[in-house]
């Protein structure tokens, strides 16, 4: 036992306090552990205080403490009024180690059962040395003696008519289900749970988690629930047992009969228990003489647990389990190897399947329909695959796809008449053939030359523009009312300060208005500076909204985005001029942590723009036009085929280059309303960057940030070093012409000794600033009016001192790892460095994008519900050439 | 010029949202656009930070429907939002307009926070829209649940001799206080209230209520909280205090050792006779200065200066004391016109409530001067409002189990006495256009 506390209220605590206060502890407690076994103490009284019905509550959580799993076995009671005739409870609880449980073969309802909880309080607060707490009893002398004897459940008998229902209590654990059980004031729910552990192994009993009588929530395996209180916690409703004991008492109801409950019922011999030896945790003495098709069905539902629960929910149980997988892993494997490479292989036909699907289904009429079908159909058969092969009991995952409205089901066909089904089969299957067609005529064409356009529609869904009645344009953010001067003054952070100049811009959506913002730009051929656009100014949607048009690492940009814009009015001239100061709020969030530069090293930016005379038409037929839709193409090397994505579906794309290891460090690096631009970050050797936006183009980049992660031979602050050395060039140089590695490899080593010489000097500078700065803080004492001896003074010394002392240390360190490697790590290692940079540079082959659809959506005012109709809008290659001579489209 | 044209441009949004949110869970200050939004399906349950596995999965919205609601992993909209930091909800009332007032209550064990709570809210039906012509309504009525479970328990008895009470709030449990787990550790924050007082009816505002609304954010901790052993950077419970716009200290005078040496035996409150007799009284001048010192740590600034947040003194079981303090019988009426029917509106009467303030502050002057030094340390605008949140003294009854006697309150006798002043006191302070105010004796009231 890790230690007690008992909690109850009380004038004067052991820590001081009145109220709730602990009155017993143990000596040995870590104050972490107290604290946690603290804060479970919580009676929220059901009946009046005083009143006999308050239930006695029982119960047994794992908690995780910093990094160690704890048990707790806690007791809580309603204990009458306090000292000042309030309310009151008395709590007493345990706190276990999890490898003490090991030992504790009966488990914790039998502890908890057996343990002499204290029912009232009432001497003074003290603690407790450790030596002098109780001991929690190890054995339970009802568990059968081996080998082989019979059990029986007589509390389970007494209370439903029948102990198999113990057997289906222990069953639901096994299946990695929760179990519910409704029971009145008098049945005795702990001598219950007792009984169904003893049916389950010895070392999985410790792992149930119970609550005699669910007051305080908290999700157990099992709960006991009273019928007069009602449900306080809802876990998981479709997949829990749930047993009404009153009512299987009444229909007298036997459980399903499976092996637990024929053993509970004593129909058959239980399989033999562990030795009870100390020390004894060796699964391979305890696997010979045990159930094996148990044990393969508890390594399968713990494998299901381990895929459903989130990581930090559970915690780490490695020194729980890891010596229970070592028996379970050979039978898990054999009994799930076959299903799996089932799965797999169906898997692999059915994503195939998928992409020709989708590939169908974006080109096909009703295009944003059918595109999430696709979605949702992947999903599911996503799922399907992730999923353990062995799921006992259906749940809401296990919901079959929709079936295609193209292929009625079988009842509604019966309900028609056939010649309606007919028509109706022929007019579906003519459509499909029409855009089969369309599909493939387009792609032959854009095989023969990718400079034409084409058109994928169909010529009837191009009939389909119909406008709808104008509206009065709504315009949330009236900039040219509040910037009658139309300055715009950067306050940035740099030293420097800039003037732009904002000016309105025609054209945009309809429920847009869009400012040009011009400045000064250094412009190195002409060696001066002139003006030039830097970005627009977006109202949408009561935001505003900054869409850059230099490259992002332009230095504009880049304060731009740092600044806090002070919009003056009135004359620019006049320095008393009024301002108002605000914050853009970008469409993006700025990536403050990109160490690459976003300019791509192998970009194929090969798009399409809108064709101007077409949109601009639908335009003008169509008002509130919004939500701009593109379904971009994409091929790459390590593509078995091409993928069709839909600027909604991120997931899509996080999915093509991901590795299945780090797949848990996955994140998304920004976020956006509709139809803006979408960035995500693939931690695969390179990132990969999907923009969209209004200004109707789409852009696939590379990025090469994530690169260095991957290679396993450089540390961290090697791969940041080499990151800042390694430029574009020297990555395509690899990856075009392999045996430049030599020319590379000195290049590579120059820049590197000369980048981590840099960093040495400017790691030793701050840490003799810092030190300066450590000097310069007067002790307390030393100066009457700067550093006086008083506490305040003196606890700010004490805070900025810690302070300062941590950071000294810290870069310290850091400075002695730099020193540490500047001389080895690039002699030895550098080949296999440059090898492995290699490596990844054939990943780099170009990702060939292609904007396959471009359509737009209607509302009838900003906010206000789609009116659902989509009209597809035509488009026009545009060449790479086209794309690199004009990096700043206009919007019209 | 600029004012007039941001007004007009506010009247033309359809939802004005800050750019700053302030989490009304753990405090932490966050632009709009980092909300995290709640998955909406069922299958998405569990969050990494939520040790409670009945809350949905929080993500980092990236698609929406034309409607602006994020959708989650499985297509399902999800309309409430959760701090990026602490993960737990944030009402969409806290994102809107104006900035959420928060309020602090604090006090002593069993000095009555939650009854004056309770009692406070009870106001909001009755004097808030009847006299002064403010509706008080809830805007996330599920995080109301513990106030109305309070005020079923004082108020819901219909029977007038039922003894009803307010179980003590307890320091831990899932009813008050929400988990979260960061990292190894896991931390309580206490589960915020909100109110939405809008001028209405015959208000002189009620014909432009959004522009003079205002949320009122409030917690209810338990006195152990508020110990100085307490405070450690681990236990968030009442970091609230730090954030607040205004702090009431429910001071109960009946438990204060000076108090009870300076009056003795002449308390009317059987509270203060058996049991209570029994307990250690206790000096809530250390609360008081333990509030002060925290509070001052977590804003940085120093001990010794008093900060601008207004602070009341709430001197509560004024039916306990009233014959020992200097108020000449009954406490005056707090708003003009009190009565008389024919009287529209009426107003809240600040002079009186300041000049009863004065004589109290007197009166503790001579008898806990502790008390009044430490306030008037913790802030430059204290306010001293006597109240009781019952106007009647407890039933104390043996207990059946054999404890110490309980006590209760016999349901038909509860009339709160000024419960509802500090409020009113604080709002008028900090807000202008919600609250009318009698400027003198006998003038009309104005908004």
């Amino acid at each position: 036992m890790l230690g007690r506390v008992v909690i109850t209220g009380v004038p004067r605590g052991l820590d001081g306090g009145s109220g709730f206060q602990t009155v017993l502890r143990t000596q040995e407690l870590q104050p972490l552990v107290a604290e946690r076994l603290v804060a479970r103490a919580a009676y929220p009284h059901p009946f009046p205080f005083g009143d006999p019905r308050n239930p006695h509550v029982i119960f047994h959580r794992i908690e995780r403490v910093g990094n160690r799993l704890i048990h707790v076995l806690g007791s809580i009671r309603d204990a009458g009024s306090s000292y000042s005739g309030r309310s009151n409870y008395l709590a007493e609880l345990i706190a276990l180690d999890s490898a003490e449980t090991h030992g504790l073969h009966a488990g914790p309802a039998f502890a908890a059962g057996a343990f002499p909880w204290i029912d009232r309080w009432g001497g003074t607060p003290r603690t407790v040395p450790l030596s002098e707490e109780s001991l929690i009893p190890a054995r339970d002398p009802a568990t059968p003696e081996p080998p082989r004897t019979r059990v029986r459940c007589p509390a389970w008998e007494r209370e439903t008519g029948d102990g198999g229902w113990a057997g289906e209590l222990a069953r639901s654990f096994l299946d990695g289900r929760r179990a519910l059980i409704w029971a009145g004031s008098t049945v005795n729910v702990l001598e219950l749970f007792t009984e169904a552990l003893r049916l389950l192994p010895v070392n999985v009993r410790w792992q149930v988690t119970f609550n005699t009588c669910e007051i305080e929530p908290f999700p157990s395996h099992w709960r006991a629930v009273r019928p007069e209180l009602g449900l306080v916690g809802n876990y998981d409703p479709t997949n829990e047992l749930r047993l009404v004991l009153g009512k299987i008492r009444e229909n007298r109801s036997r459980a399903p009969d499976h092996e637990l409950t024929m053993i509970a019922r004593g129909e058959r011999s239980t399989h033999r228990p562990p030795p009870f030896s100390a020390g004894d945790q060796s699964e391979e003495r305890i696997a010979p003489t045990d159930d094996a098709a148990l044990r393969a069905r508890l390594g399968e539902i713990r494998e299901t647990r381990r895929q459903r629960t989130s990581q930090a929910a559970t915690g780490d149980r490695s020194t729980q389990s890891g010596s229970v997988l070592r028996w379970i892993l050979p039978a898990v494997f054999l009994g799930v190897f076959p299903l799996m490479a089932i799965a797999l292989v169906s898997n692999a036909f059915s994503s195939k399947r998928i992409m020709v699907e989708s590939l169908d289904l974006a080109l096909s009429a009703d295009q944003g329909e059918q595109t999430q079908r696709a979605r949702s159909s992947s999903k599911e058969k996503n799922q399907e695959f992730t999923r353990s092969p062995i799921r006992p009991s259906p749940s809401a995952d296990d919901v079959k796809p929709q079936a295609e409205p193209t292929k009625p089901d079988p009842a509604e066909i019966s309900r028609r008449s056939s010649w309606e089904v007919d028509k109706k089969r022929d007019e579906v299957a003519a459509v499909k053939e029409a855009s089969r067609e369309a599909q493939t005529a387009a792609i032959k064409a854009l095989e023969a030359n990718p400079n034409v356009m084409v058109s994928l529609e169909p010529e009837s869904q191009l009939k389909e523009w119909e406008p709808i009645p104008a509206i009065p344009i709504c315009n949330d953010f009236d900039v040219a009312n509040l910037l009658p001067g139309l300055l715009l003054d950067l306050a940035s952070p740099y030293q420097a300060a800039d003037r732009l100049w904002i000016s309105p811009v025609q054209g945009g959506l309809d429920s847009e208005q869009i400012w040009m913002i011009r400045g000064s730009i250094y412009d190195p051929n002409q060696g001066c500076r002139i003006d030039s656009d830097v970005a627009h100014l977006v109202a949408r949607d009561g935001s505003l909204l900054l869409k850059c048009l230099q490259g992002p690492i332009h230095e504009l940009v880049v304060r731009l985005k740092n600044s806090v814009l002070a919009i003056s009015t009135g004359d620019a001239g006049d320095p008393g001029a009024a301002t108002v100061r605000t914050t853009i709020r970008f469409a993006r969030p700025i990536m403050l942590n990109q160490p690459w530069p976003l300019d791509p090293l192998a970009v194929n930016p090969v798009s399409a723009v809108a064709n101007d005379d077409s949109l601009n038409s639908l335009r003008a037929r169509v008002k509130g036009l919004t939500a701009l839709t593109w379904v971009v193409e994409l091929r790459h090397a390590s593509l078995s085929g091409p993928v069709i994505l839909n600027h909604t579906e991120s997931h899509k794309i996080l999915s093509l280059f991901r590795s299945p290891a780090e797949a848990s460090g996955l994140q998304y690096s920004s976020f956006d309303r509709n139809g803006a631009t979408e960035q995500h970050r693939v931690p695969l050797g390179f990132d990969v960057f999907v923009s969209f936006g209004s200004d109707q183009k789409a852009q696939v980049g590379m990025g090469t940030s994530a690169l260095f992660k991957c290679i396993p031979s450089l540390t961290g602050l090697e791969s940041s070093v080499l990151k800042e050395v390694v430029t574009n060039a020297t990555l395509r140089e690899l990856r075009d012409a392999p045996q430049s590695v030599a020319n590379v490899r000195n290049s590579v080593l120059a820049a590197l000794r000369e980048q981590m010489d840099l960093k040495l000097d400017r790691l030793q500078a701050e840490l003799a600033q810092l030190k300066m700065n450590m000097a310069a803080i007067p002790p307390p004492g030393s100066d009457p009016v700067q550093a006086p001896s008083n506490p305040h003074y003196r606890a700010s010394y004490e805070i900025r001192t810690k302070e300062l002392s941590g950071e000294i240390k810290k870069k310290g360190s850091e400075l002695r790892d730099h020193e540490k490697h500047r001389g080895s790590v690039f002699s030895k290692d550098a080949d296999q460095v440059i090898e492995e940079l290699k490596a990844f540079a054939t990943i780099l082959t170009p990702i060939q994008v292609t904007i396959k659809e471009m359509s737009a959506t209607a509302t009838t005012a900003p906010g206000k519900k789609s009116s659902g109709k989509k009209y597809s809008i035509p488009l026009v290659e545009c060449p790479l050439e086209q794309q690199a001579q004009s990096p700043s489209p206009q919007v019209r | 010029m600029i004012a007039d044209q941001l007004e007009t441009m506010a009247s033309r949004r359809g939802i004005e949202t800050l750019n700053e949110i302030t989490c009304p869970n753990c405090w932490q200050k966050f632009p709009l656009e980092e909300t995290l939004a709640i998955a909406g399906h069922g299958d998405l349950m569990g969050d990494p930070m939520l040790p409670n596995n009945q809350e949905h999965r929080r993500f980092v919205p990236t698609r929406f429907t034309p409607e602006c609601a994020a959708l989650d992993e499985m297509d399902t909209p999800s309309f409430d939002l959760a701090c990026p930091r602490c993960h737990l909800l944030v009402p969409r009332v806290v994102l809107e307009r104006r900035d959420t007032v928060f309020l602090s209550i604090f006090g002593g064990v069993g000095s009555g926070k939650s009854y004056f709570l309770t009692a406070l809210s009870r106001q909001f039906d009755t004097s808030f829209p009847q006299w002064f012509g403010l509706g008080v309504t809830e805007p996330h009525p599920a995080s109301n649940a513990i106030i109305r479970d309070y005020q079923n328990r004082l108020f819901g008895n219909s029977d007038p001799d039922a003894l009803v009470d307010i179980p003590a709030t307890q320091p831990s449990g899932n009813w008050h206080y929400q988990e979260v787990q960061y990292g190894g550790e896991v931390r309580r924050h206490p589960r915020p209230m909100y109110f939405q007082v809008a001028p209405t009816g015959r208000h002189p505002n009620a014909k432009n209520p959004v522009r003079f609304m205002r949320t009122i954010c409030l917690y209810d901790n338990s006195g152990e909280h508020f110990h100085p052993q307490w405070a450690k950077p681990s236990r968030p419970e009442t970091e609230h205090l730090a954030r607040s716009a205004a702090m009431m200290f429910v001071f109960d005078p009946t438990r204060e050792p000076v108090f009870l040496e300076n009056c003795p035996g002449s308390l009317s409150d059987s509270q203060s006779e058996a049991p209570a007799r029994a307990i250690a009284p206790e000096n809530q001048a250390v609360i008081l200065a333990t509030a002060d010192q925290n509070v001052k740590k977590w804003l940085g600034r120093e001990i010794a200066a008093p900060l601008d947040t207004p602070l009341v003194v709430v001197v509560a079981k004024f039916d306990a004391w009233r014959h020992l303090a200097r108020v000449k019988g009954d406490l005056p009426p707090f708003a003009t016109g009190l009565g008389d029917p024919a009287s529209a509106i009426q107003g809240f009467r600040v002079d009186e409530v300041e000049r009863v303030s004065r004589s109290i502050r007197e009166f503790l002057l001579t008898v806990c001067p502790l008390i009044v030094s430490t306030a008037e340390r913790l802030s430059r605008r204290v306010c001293y409002i006597p109240t009781s949140a019952t106007g009647c003294s407890p039933v104390t009854t043996a207990n059946s189990t054999g404890g110490a006697p309980s006590a209760r309150f016999r349901r038909g006798s509860i009339r709160p006495i000024w419960a509802e002043v500090p409020l009113l006191w604080i709002l008028q302070e900090l807000t202008s256009g919600l609250v009318p105010v009698a400027v003198g004796k006998n003038a009309p009231p104005r908004a």
